[in-house]
């Protein structure tokens, strides 16, 4: 597409006044100022009102780190189990045809779709006192709900489609050319997904991960509803940032806010890496 | 006469391996996960009577919750779609300083918690607040109204429009401008009448997609909305005041409401998306 | 080593791609699928590799049915269409891959791989290029890479899928020469699948000739270009002039008057008469000769074409000759055709 008009040092007869781009471009950035730097940035100019100190004290206080605790559990639970499911899932939805597909792909995307707080509600009408599974698992003696296990069900399923809505576009452009080489050279199957599949999508897959990953940590109304808000039992960081909150206590809420933004924002700047540094195998087109 | 593959299920059989491990593991995951427990709403609204099932699904508070949530969250998507186009349209097009930067923040609201842009969006708008403080003597109350719930979700949804419609923009190519300006058609006539409807399908999508996302959001509202019944009370709220009173029943009857429009969005969705194959 | 394919039948959803196939590749020999696209010759080629399982018929590779293996053990050579090479690997690692994943016991020592690495680089002609990366290649060093790459895991055969298929026309015709060199070099049975019927005429020791799913004609260049089988193999191969005619007991004619070609044994009827514009003689007026007019005159080349009109019929024709003839556009002038190929009009040949 090299003889094509490119955008730099375009004609004029494809292009608006000055005045109208600088006013276009001054709209945006007040819109993305007042709408989204403005925000974070009061997170931590209100983390670190009284001191840094006063900052360290909040987020080492023992129930803020059992949050932290409970989060970062939950996370390294949820995450490899999303992951594992993602690239089974955009194996067989991206690199075969089957009758079904895409119904099958509309089910992966549903949890998108279903609000936070109906995700919880869903787990506790399955495990709760009085749902399906409730009274057996109370004969056993077994706490999902109010209880981690329960954390985890809900934060897997909001972050369920992370990874495989990532790696299915990417996978579909690639095709399975290389994959076909690859067993015609002699690699066995697991040899063509390891040194040839794997090596293809593994930036869109860290990618994938991240944000699966910045999703589970953050994961608020599900957890919500199933936890309890027991402190320094079923207290997830967003838990405590809540709670803290409402006790007005807004200096130790916004320091452990603050934390939860920085996940962010690693999660972004390294997603801007890798979109820099191998943007041909990221998929082109990110859909949330 | 090969290595039996279910072929019956396939349209066309691949020489690549994995197919049945692959779409079983993802079967199995998938109903555990997420369809088991979604039928279990269905399964216990089914189990209710009518008339109980319309006592507080479609009570007068709920109601008025419905309103609220889909109200804000219509309000929100399009302001989004004005604002949302307008961000994709300078990435795309323009160059200034800083753009990297202001792409990779456009993605922030996916990756920062919602309750954290909850209690930040709250103490910015609050009476006291970095932009609160500037309204409230103009009598503009934000925060604890419907409008603050609206700034939360336009602050959600906004990346769902910009990152929908950027791709089709840049696809977009300047040989259909050049040529509409060759034509004689002077630069508002060009954008009105060839790029707009160009990228009219994605800006839908964009728009629908941001809306569904609005109208289920929990934590970034919450602790602007102010929460009182029949005024700033959104539906998922809701969901959870009927589960602190242990009324399950309640509580399953709004969340079937809620999310038979969620499935209702995801089939326009859908619709929009092939929609929009179609014409490219 | 010797290819069968007996009785090969396909279908993809509710379309015939293969019907009843059969080819016979000796071993040694050059062969290609030639055909329009949809004709079934890539879906063949996929067959014998291995990557695509037909719905009835054998495969053989020697004596041994193959039909069952998967493709990892009929270990044959295929160089995809776009090469399908390894992108995040090198160039040496994409030739040494097919070692590589061989089971402990097979495998070669890593030195004597880098060794096989080297000679095949040198064979293809890419010798300081180990290191490089596909993206960093051009599209014929591309093409090479997947043919070394093929070679290197020592298959029973070399399949190729429209090899030149995206290069441009003076890299084809480079790599077209150097092909048969390699083949003949190795002693390689080779198949493979173009839609460009002078590659296949130029390169193939044989070529089988296919459409819609079917073998029309398999045969050397001299037999599908000049004793074409079918009319299908007489279109699609060269150019042909087509005049609707007549046979009257084993003579041609054309609007009553009778022609130089030969009708063979086809039974009396209309029929259709095949002449390539350089078979079609200038020449003086006579019996034989069938008068035109001309329309055009273009150069095409070092050749001239010269369009015209029968007067018997007004059918049009195309000539090609060497020279300029003394003739210009309205001027009239005798052709006879020196050769020619006549099918009934149910496709039945002379």
């Amino acid at each position: 597409m090299s003889d094509r008009p490119t955008l730099k040092g375009r004609h004029a007869s494809v292009s608006e006044p000055r005045l109208v781009r600088w006013l276009l471009v001054a709209i945006a950035l007040a819109f993305l100022c007042v709408s989204v730097v403005l925000p974070l940035v009061s997170v931590f100019s209100e983390a670190l009102r009284n001191g840094v100190s006063a900052y360290i004290d909040s987020i080492t206080d023992p129930d803020a780190i059992s949050a932290i605790k409970l989060t970062l559990l939950v996370a390294f639970i949820a995450v490899p189990f999303n992951l594992v499911f993602g690239v089974a899932a955009a194996w067989c939805v991206s690199k075969f045809e089957f009758w079904g597909k895409s119904f099958l792909s509309t089910l992966i995307d549903l949890p998108f779709s279903v609000s936070p707080v109906i995700s919880g509600l869903i787990y506790v009408l399955l495990y709760g006192a009085h749902g399906w599974f409730g009274p057996w698992l109370q004969a056993h003696n077994v706490h999902i709900i109010f209880a981690t296990a329960g954390i985890v069900m809900a934060t897997t399923f909001v972050t369920f489609p992370f990874v495989a809505r990532e790696l299915i576009p990417l996978m579909q452009e690639q095709g399975s050319d290389e994959e076909q080489a690859a067993l015609s050279l002699g690699a066995s199957g697991w040899q063509t997904f390891r040194r040839v599949t794997l090596p293809n999508i593994r930036w869109s897959l860290l990618y994938g991960v991240l944000l699966c990953n910045a999703r589970a940590m953050g994961e608020f109304g599900a957890v919500s509803v199933v936890s309890g808000h027991i402190r320094g039992l079923t207290n997830t960081m967003p838990l405590h940032v809540e709670i803290l909150y409402n006790e007005y206590n807004f200096v130790a809420a916004f320091s452990v806010a603050s934390l939860l933004a920085l996940l962010a924002l690693v999660t972004l700047a390294v997603k801007s890496f890798l979109e820099w540094r191998h943007a041909d195998e990221l998929a082109a087109k990110h859909k949330h | 006469m090969t290595i039996g593959r279910p072929r019956i299920y396939m349209k066309s059989p691949s020489p690549l391996p994995g197919f049945g491990i692959s779409l079983g593991y993802t079967l199995v995951y998938l109903s555990i996960i997420v369809l088991l427990p979604l039928a279990a709403v269905f399964s216990k609204t089914a189990a209710m009577g009518w008339h109980e099932f319309v006592a507080v699904g479609l009570s007068k508070r709920a109601i008025a919750a419905y309103k609220l949530t889909f109200g804000t969250a219509f309000v929100a998507a399009m302001t989004n779609a004005a604002f949302g186009l307008i961000v994709a349209w300078v990435l795309v097009r323009y160059e200034f300083w800083g753009k990297k930067f202001v792409d990779a923040l456009i993605d922030l609201p996916f990756a920062l918690p919602t309750a954290v842009a909850g209690i930040a969006l709250t103490s910015i708008y609050a009476a006291n607040g970095w932009i609160g403080r500037y309204l409230e003597p103009h009598g503009i109350k934000v925060a604890y109204t419907p409008i603050g719930i609206s700034i939360a979700l336009i602050f959600v949804g906004l990346p769902f429009v910009v990152r929908t419609v950027e791709p089709v923009l840049k696809d977009l190519g300047l040989d259909v401008e050049e040529a509409a300006a060759s034509l004689g058609a002077n630069r508002f006539a060009t954008i009105r009448r060839v790029v707009l409807p160009a990228i009219f399908p994605a800006l839908t999508t964009g728009v629908t997609l941001a809306f569904a996302r609005a109208v289920g959001e929990y934590g970034s509202v919450i602790f602007i909305a102010g929460n009182m019944p029949f005024k700033s009370e959104i539906a998922p709220l809701l969901i959870i005041v009927q589960l602190e009173q242990y009324n399950y029943a309640g509580a399953t009857a709004i969340a079937t409401v809620m999310l038979a429009m969620s499935f209702f969005l995801l089939l326009v969705v859908n619709m929009l998306q092939s929609w929009a194959r179609h014409r490219s | 080593m010797r290819i069968t394919v007996q009785n090969i039948a396909k279908n993809f959803s509710n379309m015939k791609a293969l019907d009843s196939v059969s080819i016979d590749v000796k071993s040694g020999e050059l062969v290609a699928l030639l055909g329009p696209s949809g004709s079934g010759k890539t879906t063949l080629l996929r067959i014998v590799a291995g990557l695509e399982t037909p719905d009835a018929g054998t495969v053989l590779f020697g004596d041994e049915d193959a039909s069952s293996w998967p493709v990892q053990k009929r270990q044959v050579g295929f160089v995809f269409q776009h090469y399908a090479l390894f992108r995040h690997m090198t160039v040496g690692n994409n030739i040494a891959f097919g070692q590589d994943v061989r089971p402990r016991r097979a495998r070669l020592a890593k030195s004597v791989i880098k060794d096989r690495v080297r000679d095949l680089l040198r064979l293809v002609q890419l010798d300081d290029m180990e290191a490089r990366y596909p993206s960093q290649l051009s599209g014929g060093q591309r093409q090479r890479v997947a043919l070394a790459r093929a070679l290197a895991i020592e298959p029973r055969v070399l399949l190729l899928d429209e090899p030149f298929g995206a290069l441009d026309a003076k890299v084809r015709k480079d790599l077209r020469a150097w092909l048969r060199q390699i083949h003949d070099e190795t002693g390689l049975t080779t198949l493979f699948v173009t839609h460009d019927q002078e590659e296949a005429l130029e390169l193939a020791d044989r070529i089988v000739v296919m459409n819609k799913g079917m073998v029309e004609q398999v045969g050397t260049a001299d037999d599908v270009f000049d004793s074409a089988a079918t009319p299908f193999v007489q279109d699609f191969i060269g150019e042909s002039n087509k005049l609707a005619v007549d046979i009257l007991r084993g003579a041609v004619f054309l609007r009553g008057q009778k022609l130089s070609v030969s009708a063979g044994n086809l039974a009396d009827g209309p029929a259709i008469l095949y002449v390539r514009p350089h078979h079609l003689l200038i020449s003086e007026p006579g019996a034989l000769a069938m008068p035109a007019t001309v329309t055009g005159i273009r150069r095409s080349g070092a050749r001239y074409r010269i369009d015209a009109i029968l007067s018997n019929g007004q059918q049009q024709v195309e000539i090609e000759c060497r020279t300029t003839v003394q003739v210009s556009a309205g001027s009239q002038i005798h052709l006879i055709p020196e050769y020619g190929r006549v099918f009934a009009q149910n496709g039945l040949g002379s």
